[in-house]
């Protein structure tokens, strides 16, 4: 039931009174159950209030369900639902042109942005490995912070057998560290399916001859490329 | 020239070098021989088909690419995702129309348009994140809490948390 105030609410009568009784031969006229009545009332407004609240709570909630539901319902007649795998995954193959994994971003990996769309295109995704394949390294902003990039094997073993491109760009200053050397491992252990390794700085470049050398004895120089050749 | 008749009967005359820009066409003429029979096209609306043919009237005597050619070979240049200013102008429709467009495409294999249309929609897609993704397709997320937990996951090695 919604809340029945009692209380008359005089609040010029109640100003005159304070204004002008007061002293020892006052008569006051208050007793205490007009008190107890208006404690009664605010106890009634207050539970009101908590009562409304938890109804605004429950329909700010069926709210956000309906809304839910609606995008789900357009969803399932969405025109990009009609395209047949096929077509979707020649579209994420131009999109997936290079997966830049050092930028802390999604925007530049978008292989691994759209495995995070829905469902389906997890799958798609998840079901073609050369989507993961292509990939540019800052050396430079490579983390110091996980001894291993896990974000390189990932992409790693979801390329499975495809062939790999690999940037590996731009100089680090000094020497590297075992955060780099730890990179260059990962992808040397990868030689037999380097398709493009592009490598900018030559410390990179004898740190990726040096490890697992026994798998890329027959490398030569057309296996790598720099910004400036390409040109 | 050539008659061709859309899903909602609608019958659109083509010079055959354009409406032959379609492998599915080109085929079925083939197979009939010469004829004045209408060829029915039952997956494409008139408004579709209206687009499909101002495409290949725009692109007529244009070589046609081979058979086999496919976006997933080696070639880095050839996933390029620039489209000529014709083009781009041409595919500037709303998104039911651009995807009705590379249903077509498909359907019809034209594979210099499907091109064209994939490519557009690959733009759409890069430099986004997956939540402006599925705002820009109206797509639901509709991941199990497993897989959501996983996501969280390969979130944080994009991040290297």
């Amino acid at each position: 039931m919604s809340f029945q105030q009692r209380t008359n609410i005089d609040f010029a009568d109640v100003r005159r009174r304070l204004r002008s009784e007061y002293g020892p031969a006052t008569r006051f006229e208050v007793t205490g159950l007009q008190v107890a009545e208006v404690e009664k009332d605010l106890r009634d407004c207050e539970s009101e209030i908590h009562r409304l609240r938890s109804r605004i709570i429950f329909l700010q909630n069926q709210h956000r369900r309906l809304e839910e539901y609606k995008a789900s319902l357009r969803f399932l007649v969405s025109p990009i639902r009609k395209l047949p795998n096929e077509t979707i995954i020649r579209i994420f193959d131009y999109a997936c042109d290079i997966n830049e994994l050092t930028s802390k971003k999604l925007e530049t990996m978008p292989t691994l942005a759209i495995s995070m769309v829905c469902s389906r295109w997890r799958d798609l995704t998840q079901a073609y490995p050369i989507l993961w394949s292509r990939l540019r390294i800052i050396m430079p902003d490579l983390s110091p912070n996980h001894p291993r990039f896990r974000l390189l094997l990932h992409y790693l073993d979801f390329s499975q057998q495809s062939p790999l491109t690999i940037q590996l760009e731009k100089i680090v200053q000094g020497d590297l560290q075992s955060h780099h050397l730890g990179v260059c491992a990962d992808i040397t252990a990868l030689a037999d399916r380097w398709q493009l390794l592009a490598v900018w700085d030559s410390k990179v470049y004898i740190a990726l001859n040096s490890t697992r050398w026994s798998v890329s004895i027959s490398l030569c120089w057309r296996h790598f490329y720099s910004k400036y050749y390409d040109r | 020239m050539v008659t061709l008749v859309t899903s909602d009967n609608e019958k659109f005359t083509a010079d055959k070098e354009v409406a032959e820009r379609s492998v599915l066409i080109k085929n079925m003429l083939e197979d009939v021989g010469e004829s004045d029979q209408p060829i029915p096209l039952p997956n494409v609306s008139s408004s579709v088909l209206k687009k499909v043919l101002e495409y290949c009237e725009h692109h007529r005597g244009e070589p046609l690419p081979a058979a086999d050619a496919d976006t997933t070979q080696d070639d880095t240049r050839k996933r390029t995702t620039d489209i000529s200013e014709w083009d781009q102008k041409f595919i500037t429709v709303d998104q039911e129309m651009l995807f009705e467009i590379i249903l077509a495409a498909n359907y019809l294999d034209i594979k210099s348009l499907l091109d064209v249309g994939c490519k557009t929609v690959a733009n759409m897609i890069k430099g986004k994140t997956p939540e402006e993704i599925r705002k820009l397709f109206n797509i639901v997320n509709d991941f199990t809490p497993e897989e959501e937990a996983q996501i969280k996951k390969e979130n944080e090695w994009a991040e290297d948390r």
